[in-house]
């Protein structure tokens, strides 16, 4: 395995060599430093919150400790999906198979892989937020020994995290590999469901409260509020001992997917190579000069994961909104609570296609320099296509809205929700410029390299996105749906398209401009 | 007709083209060699707008390449080194898709479409991803794609690279016929045998710079040099005298392990 860390070393030294001194490199860094201050700061101040409102019942307001125990469940929660959702991985230049050339065990390379990734970005920011938890109940440590006990837990929770993401996403990928194991798998997770929610009658919270993370997290909790540390020491040897089994449980997962799945994939790839069937869109509507683009871009955008993804949760969002109207009648039977779901659940979920869409054509991006391609209509594709796909999403969550509430807010939901759409392409069109990064058709945004960029367009637009629709749902809930949301709200749309236009053009001169940049980026020169 | 005048290229301090002065012919083969990295793909990048030149200028088909970008992309045909493929399309959506920007009608297309695929054996793989194609059938597609509309100069990079013989007679075929026809092709390639044998003139390329020009039919003539009046045999000579390095007797002997 000595060699793989040789190789790891030198990808990263080189890597390091050439982003050292650039500009992002550095406002990363200030990044890393002003959330590394927060979160210190944020660890004291819940510390010192939790113990001051436990020993001064004045102060609790009638809120329970219990709650920011939940609280931070709910952040380890959140954290594990942000650990599952953006795998940034800082050895993809290692790829699985270039190393099977080398005289190496696969056993050895997944080893390698588990123990390398320990050191993956966003387990370095969640390691930030341990060590802040370790600072906040730090202040009450008794004992050098105590504090370093608290940090050996984090770094064993981390790694811990690490590996029960790891294994989620290799049986993930087994699962996914063939429609035999997908039906298994989803026969298998049904009938798990079913005897522990309806046979057992099991409450969800019970599994929140009863899983490692949440023991490591009581465990600070039991430390700081009653100087008990042996479930300090339980928990370091809980996450040792679970460690130990998932990193076999991951080893044995991934041989299975290399040994049975991956030689079934190769085989059935060269005996069949599946043809794919064509889809016919209505694209005869569009002028000829935009429609070739079209053909091209609405393909791409049917067979891409990630739209495929941002489709399938969209659609989740959707039941969800249902399923709380339906359960939780007191608190989420409003209006307002389904329009927030709206707006902000789309944004994250498009942000992975739209930010980049250069990328999906990787090698075939050089036809634009040599051919008398038109960028402003290649753009005006994209957005078409998009455009396209979303209707059908928006239409969906109208009627949606409109069967829970009223079909008053029908046309309003519609409304809002194509500014939402004219706000996030003309924003995209310029970041989608400025943020090329080849990407596989087959990576959905669960597993997407790509790497996150700050950006200032992205910003302004995200703010746009933001402001707007709450502004016209705020002109709902203080006149309802009648004529002043109407003019305003027709307003807001038409403003949006004169600014789209004016966007598209000054995009399509940029994508001109940088059109030889994105093609080095997007083959790797 | 191409005309090349004291064009230059740098690439961050590296000068990859120095002062180039090139006349290509109407109806004519060009072989462009050189060893690798002297040169050969960045000046076809120029030439197709790929990559914009440092300095100098270049006409093409009467019209410059600066002023009239896009006139000049109308009229090539070009397979790249990294052969610009659509990954993400079928090999007939990515002809189809290539043919509408070239401004083809839909029956015209179609049936080049189909010739195309039937010529070049890719019938079978019409409907299959091209992610999913061999390093062969990409480079066949390549070629499919850079003549499907006909055009007047057709830039290759590479062309040989990565071929079966059948393909690279077929290839070789089309070349002759298009310049009987009229038109004109650059190519560069370290397939000399290839070259010699299709290209009415080769240029040798070392180090930025032209060091070597002559039409095919001179090379046997050409005398090496005025004392010894020793004759070269063929263009693999010329490369060898002409680019090959000084110590390639003290390079052979190293590797004395093997």
């Amino acid at each position: 395995m000595f060699p793989l860390f040789y190789l790891y070393w030198r990808i990263a030294a080189n890597d390091l060599k050439e982003k050292f001194f650039s500009k992002s490199t550095f406002a990363g860094a200030i990044v890393l430093i002003i959330l590394s201050i927060f979160f210190i700061a944020f660890g004291y101040s819940l510390g010192y919150g939790i113990i001051y409102s436990y020993y001064h019942h004045e102060f609790k307001m009638g809120v329970s400790v219990n709650y920011a125990v939940k609280l931070f469940l709910m952040m380890s929660v959140f954290f594990i999906m942000a650990n599952a959702l953006a795998p940034l991985k800082f050895m993809k230049q290692l790829n699985y198979h270039v190393l099977k050339i080398f005289p190496i065990n696969t056993a050895a390379i997944f080893t390698f892989d588990l123990i390398i990734g320990f050191i993956d970005l966003r387990l370095v920011l969640l390691f930030e937020v341990l060590i802040s938890l370790t600072a906040g109940t730090g202040g009450f440590s008794f004992s050098i020994l105590h504090s370093l006990s608290l940090l050996i837990m984090s770094v064993s929770l981390i790694y811990l995290i690490h590996l029960t993401t790891e294994l989620i996403r290799s049986f993930v990928k087994v699962l996914t590999s063939l429609l035999t194991y997908k039906i298994i798998g989803a026969i298998i997770a049904t009938a798990i469901l079913a005897y522990f929610f309806i046979l057992k009658n099991i409450p969800l919270k019970y599994f929140l409260r009863n899983n490692p993370i949440a023991w490591n997290i009581n465990s600070i909790f039991s430390y700081v509020l009653f100087k008990d540390v042996h479930w300090i020491y339980n928990s370091i040897m809980i996450n040792l001992v679970c460690s130990v089994g998932l990193f076999a449980a991951i080893i044995a997962v991934r041989m299975l997917h290399n040994n049975l799945v991956s030689q079934r994939l190769i085989h059935e790839n060269q005996a069949f190579k599946e043809k794919k069937k064509r889809i016919t869109f209505p694209i005869s509507i569009f002028p000829d000069n935009i429609r070739m683009y079209l053909m091209k871009d609405m393909r791409y955008i049917s067979r891409s994961n990630r739209v495929l993804t941002a489709v399938f949760v969209e659609i989740i969002i959707i039941c969800v909104v249902f399923y709380f109207h339906f359960t939780h009648s007191r608190i989420y039977d409003h209006f307002l609570v389904a329009m927030g779901f709206i707006i902000i659940g789309p944004v994250m979920l498009w942000d992975f296609y739209l930010s980049n869409y250069w990328g999906f054509e990787k090698i075939g991006f050089g036809f634009y320099l040599f051919s008398p391609a038109e960028m402003r209509y290649a753009i005006l594709s994209k957005n078409i296509s998009f455009i396209f796909v979303k209707s059908i999403l928006i239409l969906l969550m109208s009627l949606t809205v409109s069967l829970l509430y009223s079909f008053k807010y029908f046309m309003p939901v519609l409304i809002i929700n194509f500014i939402l759409v004219l706000i996030m392409i003309m924003f995209s069109n310029i970041i989608a410029v400025r943020n090329p990064y080849p990407v596989d058709l087959k990576e959905d945004t669960f597993s997407q390299t790509q790497p996150g960029k700050f950006s200032l367009a992205g910003f302004i637009g995200l703010l746009l996105y933001l402001i707007l629709p709450c502004l016209l749902i705020f002109v709902i809930y203080k006149s309802g749906a009648g004529i002043i949301f109407y003019a305003s709200s027709l307003l807001i749309l038409s403003l949006c398209a004169a600014l789209y236009f004016f966007m598209l053009a000054y995009s399509s001169s940029l994508l001109n401009e940088e059109k030889e940049t994105i093609y080095k980026t997007l083959i790797k020169i | 007709m191409i005309e090349i005048k004291e064009l230059s290229k740098n690439f961050a301090g590296v000068q990859a083209l120095d002062k180039i002065n090139l006349s290509i012919h109407d109806k004519s083969i060009f072989g462009f060699v050189g060893p690798n990295g002297a040169g050969k793909s960045t000046t076809i990048n120029i030439l197709t707008g790929i990559v914009p030149p440092s300095e100098g200028s270049v006409k093409i088909l009467g019209y410059d390449l600066k002023e009239n970008p896009v006139e000049i992309k109308r009229r090539i045909g070009v397979i790249p080194e990294r052969l610009a493929l659509f990954d993400g399309l079928t090999g007939e959506e990515h002809l189809t898709f290539v043919g509408k920007i070239y401004g083809l009608e839909q029956k015209i297309l179609t049936n080049r479409i189909n010739e195309l695929l039937y010529f070049f054996e890719l019938t079978s793989a019409r409907d299959r991803l091209i992610e999913t194609y061999s390093q062969g059938m990409r480079k066949k597609l390549a070629f499919a794609s850079a003549i499907i509309h006909a055009p007047d100069i057709l830039f290759l990079d590479e062309p040989f690279e990565n071929v079966d013989p059948i393909f690279r007679k077929k290839m070789r075929d089309i070349l002759i016929r298009m310049r009987n026809n009229g038109k004109t092709i650059l190519i560069t390639s370290h397939a000399l045998i290839e070259l010699e044998d299709i290209c009415d003139e080769v240029a040798i390329i070392n180090k930025g710079k032209i060091v070597y020009q002559s039409r095919t039919e001179d090379i046997r003539k050409k005398i090496k040099d005025e004392i010894s009046r020793e004759t070269y045999q063929s263009l693999e000579e010329i490369f060898l005298d002409v680019v090959g390095g000084s110590d390639e007797e003290e390079k052979d002997n190293k590797l004395s392990w093997l």
